[in-house]
């Protein structure tokens, strides 16, 4: 089974996103980083990930605001890169206006995750976001529509 | 103009004056013309009848020279000396000789010194027998002849021939000439006389000018005429039937004029009169005495008549009359074009002086020739100070180059269009003067015109400062704007993360067997749990609300009955079970953002619905007006409910932020609904307002232009 890699600056939210996950029996491959710079650093393998196995997390949760090198500049990134481009980017947002802000980006996200306030949506948020990644373990890119998974609040 | 100022105007007098003296010019120059005239046809006149006299004198002369000769003839003294008849042959046969030589002599012959004809050669050398010859002794010629003394003459008046005492017909005027005749002792032995026919001298006078021979006059001793303007009144002397016709008679006045002149000139019958007498004496001249030594012998004239007097003058006259009236013409023509010139430069002068504008007239040599009243008055200095200087001088230096590089385009010929430069005033302003100029070559004169522009460049300065601050100011806001925009946005983002974490975590903590069993704690966990919910939704509402205000417009045609359908139907949803009598008029289409009015109507209906709920009936009236607002038209829409209702006394809340007017355990919201409201109406341009009766329902009010016409965005969120 592919790894998660969860790219989120917020021990809180990284806390509440690992006990979400837990919930849907995913928390075992769960990575974490603190912010954009690590999160490119694991991807290419770079600085203290320079040792980590060599095969590719199956998906990446990506926080929009993070210090240092936030969310849509790591998207784009990976996006530009043709050895990354197929890897799939869920954007977690807290509101529906950034998700708005990542529609407009148009640079190729393949989901995106409202946070909502209330813990059990965020649950169902993830559970779902956790069958989708369980069913299609080998993704391909574009063939997951942000509408297909998100739950408007 | 009344009459008397016109009288009193040179406009009367002057013209009048002219024409007047035009015609005095006029007639004075006819007047002058005509006396030359006249003078010349009267010399002529004068001229003609000296030479008719001289020529009928001499005429008389060489009868008198012929007499002389035949009286010293060989034949003629020899019978003298002899007595005898053939010396008589002799002297017949000179006296035919003569005869034969000049066909006048009508009788030539000798009377002896008893008046007995010794011979007579008749017409053309006819000699009369000496049975025919006469006794001639009691004729008054031969008495006055024979009386004579040597060298002295006898002439008889011009007299018709009378033969046996009878006048002989055709009229055969004639003129006896006599001489008494001496031998060689100086014994009077006679007269020698020669009848001369003095129709050919007459006729003579008449061919001499023959366009003048109805003008000839001949008067004989006594007034009567010879030759006169009615051959019936000639000869009168002669004939006793015309014995009265004589020009003593008729117009003794001149007959006397004539008689105490030997020549002259006198006004006669709208003509003239012209005579010279043939005065017997100037016929020989070196005849001591004569038969008729007094004057009285034979008038020669000539008469014009009034018509042909007049007829000299006859195109003088008419030419001057048609100089005088060209010269009128002219003379009103040139006065009317004066006037209008006249009138055009007082027009022009009052312009001139009037005008708010500068006006001047320069020269090529750079000085101002004539300068206006507002140039003066701009300026502050006198027209004598103006252009007395060049008027570069004027001109403020750093404007110098300039003006004189515009001074040299306008002597080549061009011109200049609002030209700006500035002048120093007198007083030592500085004043800003915008040009249009135009040379006029051929007068090397410049035609300019300026106005005074310092108060607006002031002005322009003044504004120009104005709408700096507000540009700066404008930006200030709208800096402002942005940082609130980007303030609220952040705090609603940054507020959601702790409340997702305090919700989250007391989920986690709920799901905690050891706290299940601790129902206080249960119940607190809740509170925190719904408070947080609670402040979730404010949030997202704030977020909503400054969308509303952020979002771009795009206006297109909405059926606002269809909207309206849409949204009730949908709201409807939500009532079920519930009473609800929809009253729905006619509804327009208009422009507006459809995702925007849409919410307008979401929330209008939602409150209503929520409002009436305690209503066992539930009315609600939706309807559409046209009004007039400060003389805009404009849609006004309603949605009228009977729920519960307001107090008017708080109407001014209605449309805040966050603001409620019902407690939150009766009807539940957050108090962003209606100023969502407010914000999308503003945004297109139009009001919003409410009343309401408490207890008895309300009327929410919005008015949208029949023209989109989008308000300003508010600032605040």
């Amino acid at each position: 089974m592919k790894r998660i890699l969860l790219a989120e600056d917020n021990p809180n939210d990284v806390e509440l996103t690992l006990a979400a996950l837990k919930e849907c029996h995913l928390a075992n491959a769960v990575d974490v980083v603190g912010d954009g710079a690590d999160a490119l650093d694991y991807l290419y393998r770079r600085g203290p990930y320079a040792a980590r196995a060599e095969e590719m997390p199956g998906v990446l949760l990506l926080d929009l605001k993070m210090p240092r090198v936030d969310g849509l500049e790591v998207l784009r990134q990976i996006k530009s890169d043709p050895t990354m481009r197929n890897l799939p980017v869920v954007m977690l947002t807290s509101s529906r206006e950034e998700s708005d802000l990542v529609q407009s980006y148009n640079s190729g996200v393949n989901a995106f995750v409202v946070k909502p306030v209330d813990f059990n949506q965020f649950v169902q948020a993830i559970r779902t976001l956790g069958v989708f990644w369980a069913v299609v373990n080998e993704p391909y890119p574009g063939n997951a529509k942000a509408s297909n998974i998100s739950k408007a609040p | 103009m009344s009459i008397r100022q016109a009288i009193t105007s040179s406009t009367f007098w002057v013209p009048l004056l002219a024409s007047m003296a035009i015609l005095a010019v006029c007639f004075g120059l006819y007047e002058r013309e005509a006396d030359q005239i006249a003078k010349g046809v009267l010399d002529r006149e004068s001229r003609r009848t000296e030479i008719f006299a001289s020529f009928f004198a001499r005429d008389v002369r060489e009868v008198i020279n012929d007499l002389e000769q035949l009286a010293v003839n060989d034949g003629l003294r020899a019978y003298l000396a002899t007595g005898q008849k053939a010396d008589i042959a002799r002297a017949v046969h000179e006296a035919w000789f003569f005869s034969r030589q000049n066909p006048n002599y009508d009788q030539i012959r000798y009377i002896d010194e008893k008046g007995m004809e010794v011979f007579r050669v008749n017409w053309n050398g006819e000699v009369v027998p000496s049975g025919d010859l006469q006794d001639k002794a009691s004729r008054p010629y031969f008495q006055k002849t024979n009386a004579l003394a040597a060298g002295q003459f006898y002439i008889s008046t011009l007299d018709l021939n009378i033969e046996h005492g009878r006048v002989e017909q055709p009229f055969k005027p004639t003129i006896r000439v006599a001489m008494p005749i001496f031998d060689a002792t100086g014994k009077h032995r006679g007269v020698y006389i020669i009848n001369y026919l003095a129709a050919a001298s007459i006729d003579h006078l008449r061919q001499f000018a023959p366009q003048y021979q109805q003008r000839l006059r001949i008067l004989s001793p006594g007034g009567y005429w010879i030759a006169g303007p009615n051959p019936q009144s000639e000869w009168g002397f002669v004939l006793p039937e015309r014995a009265g016709l004589t020009l003593a008679r008729t117009d003794p006045v001149l007959w006397a004029n004539i008689s105490s002149h030997k020549e002259g000139q006198t006004p006669y019958g709208g003509g003239y009169f012209t005579w010279c007498r043939v005065v017997p004496s100037e016929i020989k001249p070196d005849v001591t005495s004569s038969v008729l030594a007094e004057d009285d012998y034979l008038v020669i004239a000539s008469q014009i008549s009034g018509d042909e007097w007049n007829n000299y003058f006859f195109g003088l006259r008419e030419t001057f009359l048609v100089v005088a009236g060209v010269l009128l013409v002219l003379l009103a023509a040139s006065w009317r074009f004066l006037r209008a010139r006249q009138q055009a430069q007082r027009e022009l002068d009052r312009f001139f002086n009037t005008t708010r504008d500068m006006v001047f007239i320069a020269g090529f040599d750079g000085y101002f020739k004539r300068v206006n009243p507002a140039a003066e008055e701009t300026l502050g200095y006198t027209s004598e100070e103006l252009t007395s200087r060049p008027f570069i001088e004027f001109v403020h230096p750093d404007d110098r180059d300039r003006t004189r590089a515009e001074t040299k385009h306008l002597v080549r010929g061009g011109e200049t269009i609002l030209f700006e430069n500035r002048y120093r005033t007198k007083d030592g302003q500085v004043k800003w003067l915008s040009w249009s100029a135009r040379p006029v070559a051929w007068r090397q004169t410049i035609f300019a015109s300026a106005r005074d522009l310092t108060e607006q460049k002031k002005a322009a300065e003044r504004i120009q400062k104005l709408s700096e601050g507000l540009k700066k100011r404008a930006e200030q806001l709208e800096a402002a704007n942005r940082e609130l925009e980007a303030f609220s946005y952040s705090v609603s983002h940054d507020l959601r993360a702790p409340l997702r974490h305090i919700h989250g975590f007391i989920e986690l903590l709920q799901a905690s067997p050891t706290i299940q069993a601790d129902a206080s704690s249960r119940r607190h966990m809740e509170i925190i749990t719904k408070a947080a919910r609670e402040m979730g939704l404010l949030i997202d509402d704030l977020l909503a609300f400054s969308r509303t205000g952020r979002v771009e417009m795009h206006p297109v045609k909405i059926d606002m009955r269809e909207m309206l359908g849409q949204v009730i139907r949908e709201a409807s949803s939500e009532a079920k079970g519930r009473n609800i009598v929809w009253d729905i008029k006619p509804l327009p289409k208009v422009d507006g953002d459809a995702n925007l009015l849409r919410l307008v109507w979401v929330n209008l209906i939602s409150n209503a619905l929520k409002y009436t709920r305690p209503r066992e009936e539930v009315w609600i009236e939706i309807g559409h007006r046209v009004e007039n607002k400060d003389g805009r038209e404009e849609h006004v829409f309603y949605v009228k409910d009977n729920g519960v209702g307001f107090d008017m006394a708080y109407a001014s809340k209605l449309f805040g932020v966050f603001q409620r007017l019902h407690r939150a355990t009766d009807f539940e919201g957050t108090g962003i609904g209606l100023a969502n409201v407010q914000r999308i109406v503003h945004r297109h341009g139009g009001r919003v307002w409410a009343e309401s009766i408490v207890g008895k329902g309300s009327t929410f009010y919005f008015s949208l232009p029949l023209t989109l016409n989008p308000g300003t965005d508010d600032i605040a969120l």
